[in-house]
Parts: structure tokens; sequence; C-alpha cells
């Protein structure tokens, strides 16, 4: 163990930091951990970059004026990230991306969680109409579905 | 103390200004010679909790820190002289405010604030309380009530990450009685590995050539990665953490990311970098003072779950294929039969009228399952797929029925496991006559031992060493030296179709040669690749082929090298739960000198979790061998 400690410690890199706006969370979306990125392309890909609803450091972790998301930014980003599964979980009536969103949404106990569940798989082919449907559509349609 | 501060950046009259210049800071000055000769005669610089929150350690007859960002210190010196340190923060809580949302000291050390606070019982009125807005706000967003470490378990079919990697999750005050864990924030230091290779994964991983970086993210971004993309399954256990502590940790996590630490795969790894973030908030505990614990995380994992009363519960959290695998399992061979075909989007939905509503669901949940994980994550699907995944859904959604929870068997727990480094000792019979033998091995885990615990069919094993003397030497030689063996056999299934490799380079003896000891010695390379399948008559056996390429370099040698292709193939059977063999023949032609004919035979008996007796019959044309060995892990 003794040589690849030496060898470890020779060769490591430092990494360096940024520190800037309200905190060192901002790294992850400032463009340099390609990782981060490939995760969220990956389940984002559509609306990564849309103007209006795209995941970014102001939605999914710091503002640029220093401060932390809102809520309903939360929703948004959670929504972009997880859109396949919460499409899935809605026709299946439950699961835990569903219930992570109606938790934003303000449905905290499971009881209400349970309701919200089953009137989102018997308005599946209204929230989400069509194969087009991205993850935009689906919130607002949600949104008029719940009368939120 | 903050309206002087503006005003001194408006300039107001100059006489007002040089007053203040001329007062607050011989105030102040006087007050931070007062808390440090208290703080001295305490002898709080050399106290657990403040070198933990410096990351102090021992060197030579002095301390050195293993923060590397000149951010983290405000004495010129800090680095090196935690007494230095603690005076100049003192020095700098009573600066006036500055501009910069983190500028001012307390803002920067929130958790050093506190802790010296508590101490020295600073005078408000003297050493005023600045605000910081932007770590209340960071702290707010966490909302933090607890902490819980996540474990997560290797990758499918990449043994090199069988180390493990741990992150906390900070469990959030607003979450209701409801399902919500995924809007949690998540703390995580890890390398940033570039590359997908196993192979080069491992490697690079030795020499630490992957950066380090903190970062904060919801959990549903670490689930998205490492139970969707990854395939891993995680472990999740609660800490017993009172809201105090809790936000200890909290401050000094801040406080971490002012500055950065280099990744070091086998030392300061992500591992160590939590550990010291716990000691944070638990100085007594001393977790990162445990050096083996602090190497591989699942050691980690080991080293918290043996401290009483600081887990309070652990959960299971099986991986995207995991779910998939087990959801499948219910349904009879027709209905599997139907899943895949609607899973590769074949029209079939006709077929599944005779059903009943529950096993329609059944199987389109698994068929649903099945199609994403076919086509991968990535929402950008042509639209052939996306129609074929919403006719699906559209079926689903028309059946009215929740599906039942997926309740997945959790496997073997992590702390079942046998500890990671190895000491051996054994004896035998070969050819030449009686030899005996010692060995150790850094790590990790090896085909031939049993497998509670660890990712089934999985070898990694780096730097193993085996000593040997005979009859014939009279003075011990390197049998074997493995810098690197992995091996990776998983099943195969058609809904995760996978192959199976392994791979390995070192020192080795070339008995092809007739030979024995220190003469016998040349450095051998093998890669190999082929299939396994796996049944289950017996408990479970998984059979394997492999095509193998294989060099060597030594004078033993002729022509002092040689370049060979082969196969193998073997067995690996569970008798019983302590209980497995592995039997493997080889055969490797090479370009010229004799060929590598093998056929081996390995029992391993687990008499508790880290020890383990080894039985092996060893044929390598023309030598032969039995042997005994004693495993010891640790």
């Amino acid at each position: 163990m003794a040589t690849m400690l030496v060898l470890g410690s020779a060769a490591a890199h430092a990494a360096g930091h940024t520190s800037a706006g309200c905190g060192w969370g901002t790294m992850l979306f400032d463009g340099k951990n390609k990782k981060a990125h490939l995760i969220l392309a990956a389940t984002t890909n559509g609306t990564f970059g849309n103007q209006t609803f795209g995941i970014s450091s102001e939605t999914a972790g710091c503002t640029s004026d220093g401060s932390w998301v809102k809520a309903d930014k939360k929703v948004e980003a959670y929504t972009a990230a997880n859109f396949q599964r919460i499409s899935t979980e809605m026709a299946q009536g439950g699961g835990e991306y569903l219930n992570g969103l109606s938790a934003l949404l303000g449905a905290k106990d499971a009881a209400a969680q349970k309701a919200f569940a089953e009137k989102a798989q018997k308005n599946y082919e209204k929230i989400i109409p069509n194969e087009k449907t991205d993850a935009v559509a689906m919130l607002n349609n949600l949104r008029a579905v719940m009368s939120l | 103390m903050s309206r002087q501060g503006r005003d001194v950046r408006r300039g107001r009259p100059a006489l007002l200004f040089s007053l203040l210049l001329a007062a607050a800071p011989a105030a102040a000055g006087d007050y931070a010679a007062e808390l440090a000769a208290r703080a001295r005669a305490l002898g709080l610089a050399r106290e657990r909790a403040w070198l933990t929150l410096g990351h102090y350690t021992r060197s030579g007859s002095g301390w050195e820190s293993h923060a590397s960002g000149d951010k983290f210190f405000l004495a010129t010196d800090g680095k090196r002289d935690p007494q230095a340190e603690l005076e100049a923060d003192l020095r700098g809580f009573l600066r006036p405010p500055e501009p910069g949302p983190r500028a001012h000291p307390q803002c920067r050390f929130p958790a050093r604030y506190a802790w010296l606070k508590e101490k020295l019982a600073f005078d408000p009125a003297r050493l005023p309380k600045q605000a910081c807005p932007a770590f209340a706000a960071w702290r707010d967003a966490m909302d933090a009530k607890g902490v819980t470490l996540v474990f997560a378990n290797a990758y499918l079919n990449n043994p090199g990450s069988m180390y493990g990697h741990t992150f906390l999750r900070l469990p959030r005050k607003d979450a209701g009685g409801g399902e919500d864990s995924l809007n949690d924030y998540t703390i995580n230091f890890a390398a940033t590995p570039d590359t997908e290779n196993g192979v080069l994964y491992a490697l690079r991983g030795i020499v630490g050539s992957f950066p380090g970086e903190y970062s904060v993210m919801p959990y549903y971004l670490k689930i998205q990665e490492y139970t969707n993309l990854e395939s891993r399954d995680l472990w999740e256990y609660d800490l017993n953490l009172t809201q105090a502590q809790a936000d200890r940790l909290l401050e000094h996590a801040w406080e971490m990311g002012s500055t950065y630490f280099p990744y070091y795969f086998f030392d300061e790894n992500c591992s160590y970098q939590l550990l010291t973030l716990l000691d944070a908030a638990l100085p007594d505990a001393r977790l990162g003072e445990s050096f083996w614990a602090t190497v591989i995380p699942a050691d980690t994992v080991r080293a918290i779950l043996a401290r009483p009363g600081l887990v309070a519960g652990a959960r299971y959290r099986p991986s995207y294929v995991t779910q998939m695998l087990a959801r499948r399992a219910r349904l009879s061979p027709t209905e599997r039969s139907l899943a895949t075909r609607l899973g590769r989007a074949k029209p079939a939905l006709g077929e599944l009228a005779a059903l009943p509503v529950e096993r329609q669901a059944l199987v389109l949940d698994s068929a649903a399952d099945y199609l994403r994980y076919r086509v991968g994550f990535s929402s950008e699907q042509s639209t052939r797929t996306l129609q074929g995944e919403r006719a699906l859904l559209v079926a689903r959604g028309r059946l009215g029925v929740p599906s039942p929870p997926l309740n997945v068997d959790p496997p073997p727990r992590l702390e079942e496991g046998h500890d990671t480094a190895r000491v051996s000792a054994g004896f035998g019979a070969a050819r030449s006559g009686p030899f005996e033998e010692i060995g150790w091995r850094g790590a990790l885990h090896d085909l031939t031992a049993p497998d509670a615990g660890y990712i089934p069919y999985s070898q990694l094993e780096m730097m193993d060493l085996r000593l040997r003397v005979d009859d014939r030497s009279r003075k011990p030689y390197i049998e074997r030296l493995a810098l690197v063996d992995i091996a990776s056999l998983v099943p195969w299934d058609p809904w995760v179709p996978q192959i199976s490799w392994r791979a390995s380079t070192g020192v080795d003896q070339a008995k092809e040669y007739g030979c024995a000891g220190p003469s016998c010695m040349y450095y051998d390379g093998n890669v190999g690749g082929g299939i396994a399948y796996s049944t289950s008559f017996l408990g479970r056996e998984l059979y394997y082929a492999l095509a193998e390429g294989n060099f060597g370099v030594g004078p033993i040698l002729d022509r002092t090298w040689r370049l060979g292709a082969g196969a193998s193939a073997g067995v690996i059977l569970d008798p019983l739960s302590f209980w497995r063999v592995q039997c493997e023949a080889t055969y490797i032609g090479y370009g010229w000198g004799p060929a590598r004919e093998r056929l081996r035979l390995a029992n391993a008996f687990r008499l508790s979790r880290d020890l383990e007796l080894r039985v092996t019959l060893d044929r390598r044309v023309p030598e032969r061998e039995a042997g005994f060995a004693l495993n010891v892990y640790f």
C-alpha cells in the first residue's frame, strides 16, 4: 500500500475551485464539470438551453445574484430532469418520481400524494397528449388538470 | 460596526474617517489580544475540534493541513501553524465588514466562528456578529435536519469501481409525511473521471490523475447518475446526529468550499473527505484517523457501522436494472415473452386482453422498463421509439390501477463482506517438493472468495504479493505479484446483454518451462473477453468462456519475450453458503516456446467474515502442485 500511496501523491492533480456567487454549489453548473453536464444533457435534452425552461445555474442551484433557487424554479428543474420517469409513473398511477413532483407542488403527505397520482393516471392523455409533449407542456397541462 | 463600514466606503468627512481608523482597530486589536491570550491559556489550538476544522495532521514535530488553497487560512503560515491561524481568525472576526458576499472571515469560516465563540464566550458588544446573507441563503436552501451517508456500490461490469463511492444526503426539515427524498440536497466529493474504460479507470485511479471536486446537487441528479446511468445499487445509512451537529457539519462544508483538496485515490479520496466532514460534527469520534477506513469507501461504511449508536437505520435503493429484473422475475414465461416483444416495440398489445388487469399492468410496466433501458436514458430519441413508449404508457394508464410497490429483496449487506486488505500463510507440495508461502494483498476481492457484500462474480485485486520458499531455492522468491488483476463475469441476459472480461498484469512464474524459483520469474500481461452464463441447480452456478491474448517479458523466455493467444473456460459453484469452488482450464499457444496448459481447481471455505481457508490444485504442464492457505482479511 505504501508504494501506491507514493505513486498516488506524486501524480495527483489538484483541482482548482471557484467560490463566486452564493457558494460552491455554483461550480457544478459553471461548465467545468463535464459529468454533471452529461447527466443533465442525458436527462433533459430538448428542454436544455430553452430560454424559458432550461436547467441552468439559475434553476438547479445558484442564481447570478448569489441567492439560491426559488421554489417555482425548483419545480421546473425537477420536471425537466425527471421527465421520462414522471411520465411513466403517471401512467402507472404512482411512484417515487411522481411523489417528488407532487411534494414540490404542495402534496406533502402520503394521502395527498396518492390522490395526486390517481388523478394524474386518470388524466394521462390530457397531461401528455402526444409523444412530442415536452416537460414544459406537461407541467402546464398538469397544473391545469390539478387546478393549481 | 456595519454602519461604520458603510460610512467608510462612502467617504464621509475626513475627520470622522481618521477617528474611526484610529479608534476601531485599536479597540479591536485589544480584544483580539485578550481573546488570543485566553485561547492560549486554554490550549484551544491543540484541541481535537480545532485541528479537525483546519484539517491538520501531524507532520514531523509539527502540523500540516491537507487543505491546499490559501483562501482556507488567514495566517500566512496557517497551513502549518494551528495557533497562528486561530489568532489570525480571531483578528479576522473583529474586522469591520467588507464588500463582497463571502468576504468577511465570520462568513467564510462559520464553523470556526461558532466553535471559538462557544469556547471563548465572545462579547457581542466588542465582537459583533456579522450578517452573512450568502451563507444563510445557502444553509436555508439545504434545510438540513440530519445527515444520511449514501454508499454507491460498483458499476455493472466495471470492477474498477469496486471501491465504491460515498456521499452525504441531507434530509430536509420541510419534507412532509410523504415520499420526498429526491428533492434533498447532497454533498459530494469526487474525482471527475473522463473515461468509461474500466481498465483505464482503475489504472488512472492509482496514479491519481483525476481531479477532485466538491459539488452540491439535488439527490435526484445523483440518482440519475448512479441508479439509472451507471446501474449502481445504493445503501443509505441515517446517522444519529443532533440538529446542532448537523448545523456544524453544514458550516464546515461551507468552509471546505473555500479551498480545494487534491484527489488522491488511495488516501485523500471521497471517503477521507467525508469522514473529516463528519469529524467536524463529531470531533470525538475521530473517524478521519482510522487509516484503513479512509482508503476504501466500503471500509469507511464498515467503520461507521462499527461505531455503536452512530447509524440509526439502513435502506437499500436498488438500481434501475435491479428493479427491472426484479419486476420481470414476477412474470410467467408467456408474460415474459410478451413483455420482451412489447419492450422491443413489436405490435403485440392485442395479446394482452386475455390477461387479468393486474397481470396486464405488470407486463406493461415490465415492457416499459425494458424499452427505456434498451434505448438509454437520454431524452433524445427517435419518433418511433417515443411513439412505441407512448403506446405502452397510454395502454397502461387506461388500465386505471396502480402498480403494486416493487419491494426488491436487498442483497447481503455491505458489512457482511470481508474487509479489503489481506494477509495469508500457506504450504503445499509441488513436483519439486514441499513449499511454504506468505502473502499480502492491498485490495480487494477475488472470484474464488465467497462474495456476500460484493458484486457477484467481480474481481479487483491490486498489489497481490505471494512469496514462496521451497527446497530447491532455499531463498524466498516471488511466486506471484499482481499489480492489477480485474475480472468481471456478467451472466448473459437477453435484456442486459453484457460481455465478460478480465485483465491482469504483474510478475509470474514461467512454469511452462518446467522451472520454479527466482530464475523462473517473468513479467506477464493478459486480457480476455467472452461470455458468461448462470444457472441455479445447486443454488447458483456460473459458467464462462473467454478468448485471451497474453504477452510476457523475461530472461527465462525464448528470445526473452513471447506473445500468444488462446482461451479459458471455467465454472464457479457455491455448494454451500460458506464454500465456493472455482475450476478453470486454460490453453494459450505462443509464437515460440512451450504453450500454457493449465487446469486449476480452487476451493474457498469462509470460516468467519474475515477468515478463509483455501485449498488449491493447480496443474500447469509440466508442473503440478497442491496447496493450503489461510487468508485473514483486515
